[in-house]
């Protein structure tokens, strides 16, 4: 771990409503840049909410209301003139269920910079190879870019999604329980592949698997309740947590 | 299909086994075993007089149905005092009263009609609601008496569920093949050079139909070029544009409400709008028609629209793309096959129906050769309706037939092309 810590992002005493339900409670956190962020917590304690708030994705959902800010590189992401466009393409999300696109492999990833006006097929060419070779997914699937993408097994589907995510050139990745619905194999892959993202990505990751929150992150969040009940290194969170709370839920005392 | 016979031997085995096990043999099972075989007999009867269009007669079927509601009232008695099976004892009223019921009320159906024409169907319509009616009644009836006889294990439900159900898929394909084979053998025949490549002359006896054919295709492609755009661009509307909120609901009322709307009363409105503006043309007949398929093609591609998973949408969100390209790209491509399954037997439902446009788009004869927007048309439905009233005082019968017989393959081929299409760019999720 590098000792330099620039802040990435920054979350800001958010609130957040669905309908009359509050989901989060007055949330502050920095999120570092090439650091991997885990947040954990008992299930139904807001760290989906919390993560799908980076990139503003509880916009699609009806009825819900966010108050507070979350800064990125010192902007903003939820006053009035940002382009919630913008503020995704910079940050990529991974979900729980791995879902590629009812398309080809090549499609899949191509999508992003398709979307976003790329039309050079060369360069399209140029971009899927690269994001697949980055998610370590180039290898098994060179030979069926444009076999449908149904066809891959769990985990290279969510590869696939992982390699979707970088073709955009995001600053940030979200990862939504990104190794629930995979096995032991296709759960290491994914964490060997986050690890060496960092080199270029801000990752936040959130887990239901401590361990895996300690081989991972350089960060850990613990929530509780729509509550940020604490935040620092992973080593201290694991080894010495300050807060009660966290201690039992790491020695799995309950949640 | 593969039909495995040790699924419906082995649970008639084991009934028979039960039958002769000495433990078995009292006074009420006699009764039930009785009823079983006046069941069986039902069904028995019920399939023989149907397929030999043979009826047993006022009095047989009374004595049938009241014998069975005798041995049933004894078993609801027998079952009420020795038994503790209270919960199937209303069930068992219940079927008692419709058997009495039916046993005075299905001789006496249908009533006889003295008008000449009407009296052929009449008595088909007898022999064969009281062959249904023994059928299900016998079916009833094997089943209740079965019950008490033989100590169900949930395999042999099993093998029997499976058994009904096999059962079930043979009495749906059966109507459709009779309705099919039917116009098939008497229209073929009719079917000729000519009778494709002329107009109708001398009150459809002779000549052929091909204006009606021009005419139902013309109004086939309009309703298509209205009704599929209009329709699908609602449906991605009421889906994914304006989720929730009254006034959506209000709109959704309004398409069932719509679909329920009587096909002639979708004639009245027309002849009362339409027709001023347009006069009795194939514009008004392709407005009417579309208003009658819109909703059926927009509940349609609203069910095609929301079986795109959730998830596929949050992934386009997060790439960055926008409601609308998320819609174009990536919800309309997978729901494509069934928005145009359901737009395609909407223009199916368009092209056979004849109230609509009856008063408002056709003529039976002495449409315009190049068919014109404003001016009248022949269409295959109404054609088939005029030569059907003429049956009797012209020689159209034939010709009625193979009318059937053309407008039945031009509905078929168009469903054909919806299910072609619907495997040719199906989606797995």
């Amino acid at each position: 771990m590098s000792r330099k810590k620039t802040l990435k992002m920054d979350v800001k005493n958010l609130n957040l409503w669905y309908d009359k339900n509050q989901a989060l409670i007055d949330v502050s956190m920095p999120i570092y840049k090439n650091k991997a962020t885990a947040i954990i917590g008992p299930s139904g304690c807001g760290k989906s909410t919390l993560i799908r708030c980076l990139n503003r994705m509880n916009d699609i959902i009806d009825k819900c209301r966010v108050e507070g800010s979350v800064l990125m590189d010192d902007i903003d992401i939820y006053r009035k003139k940002t382009d919630v466009v913008e503020v995704r393409k910079k940050v990529g999300m991974v979900f729980q269920k791995p879902n590629p696109f009812p398309k080809s492999n090549w499609e899949n990833i191509a999508y992003g910079c398709r979307i976003a006006g790329i039309r050079n097929k060369k360069k399209l060419d140029d971009i899927v190879k690269k994001s697949l070779k980055e998610a370590f997914l180039w290898e098994e699937v060179k030979d069926r870019l444009n076999d449908s993408a149904m066809g891959l097994s769990g985990g290279q589907q969510q590869r696939l999604c992982i390699a979707r995510a970088l073709a955009i050139n995001p600053e940030i990745i979200l990862m939504d329980e990104p190794c629930s619905a995979l096995d032991p194999i296709a759960t290491a892959k994914i964490e060997d592949l986050i690890r060496i993202l960092l080199k270029d990505y801000t990752v936040v990751i959130v887990t239901h698997n401590m361990q895996q929150a300690a081989r991972v992150s350089d960060y850990t969040a613990y929530m509780y309740l729509g509550k940020l009940i604490e935040f620092g290194e992973t080593k201290q969170i694991f080894e010495n947590p300050k807060e009660e709370s966290t201690e039992n839920y790491i020695t799995g005392r309950f949640g | 299909m593969k039909l495995n016979l040790e699924l419906i031997k082995k649970p008639f085995q084991s009934f028979f086994e039960s039958l002769f096990d000495k433990d078995n043999y009292n006074i009420k099972n006699l009764i039930v075993f009785i009823s079983l075989i006046i069941s069986l007999f039902m069904v028995v009867l019920g399939f023989f007089s149907a397929f030999y269009n043979f009826y047993i007669g006022d009095l047989n079927l009374r004595i049938i149905f009241i014998i069975l509601g005798i041995l049933m009232f004894f078993q609801i008695i027998y079952s009420y005092l020795k038994l503790n099976i209270r919960k199937k004892l209303f069930t068992m009223i219940i079927f008692t009263i419709i058997v009495i019921f039916l046993a005075y009320f299905l001789p006496a159906f249908p009533p006889k009609y003295d008008l000449r024409q009407f009296e052929m169907s009449a008595s088909i319509l007898k022999f064969l609601i009281s062959s249904i009616f023994l059928v299900i009644i016998g079916i009833f009836g094997v089943s209740f008496s079965i019950k008490p006889l033989y100590n169900f294990s949930s395999k042999s439900k099993q093998y029997s569920a499976y058994f009904v159900l096999i059962i079930s898929i043979i009495l749906i394909l059966v109507p459709l093949m009779l309705i099919i084979g039917n116009i098939l053998f008497n229209g073929a025949g009719g079917i000729t050079p000519d009778f494709l490549t002329q107009d109708v002359s001398r009150h459809g006896q002779e000549g052929g139909i091909s204006k009606p054919i021009i005419g139902t295709l013309c109004l086939i492609g309009g309703v298509a070029i209205i009704s599929l755009p209009l329709g699908i661009g609602a449906a991605v509307f009421l889906t994914e544009y304006a989720k929730g909120g009254i006034v959506v609901r209000i709109i959704r009322i309004t398409v069932d409400i719509l679909q329920g709307v009587p096909s002639i009363v979708h004639g009245l409105f027309a002849l009362a709008f339409f027709v001023p503006l347009f006069g009795i043309s194939l514009l008004s007949g392709i407005l009417v028609l579309s208003f009658l398929t819109l909703p059926i093609i927009i509940r349609a591609s609203e069910e095609a629209i929301l079986a795109v998973p959730n998830s596929i949408r949050e992934g386009s969100y997060a790439l960055g793309a926008t409601k609308w390209q998320t819609i174009r790209r990536v919800v309309i491509p997978p729901a494509f096959p069934g928005i145009i399954t359901g737009g395609i037997l909407g223009l199916g439902r368009a092209a056979g129906e004849t109230a609509p446009i009856m008063f408002v788009a056709v003529v039976f004869i002495g449409a315009p050769d190049i068919p014109s927007l404003f001016l009248p048309i022949q269409a295959l439905p109404y054609h088939l309706l005029a030569l059907i009233y003429y049956i009797g005082a012209y020689e159209v019968e034939q010709n009625a037939w193979a009318t059937a017989f053309i407008l039945l393959g031009i509905v078929l081929s168009i469903n054909a092309i919806s299910i072609i299409i619907r495997e040719k760019f199906r989606v797995e999720f």
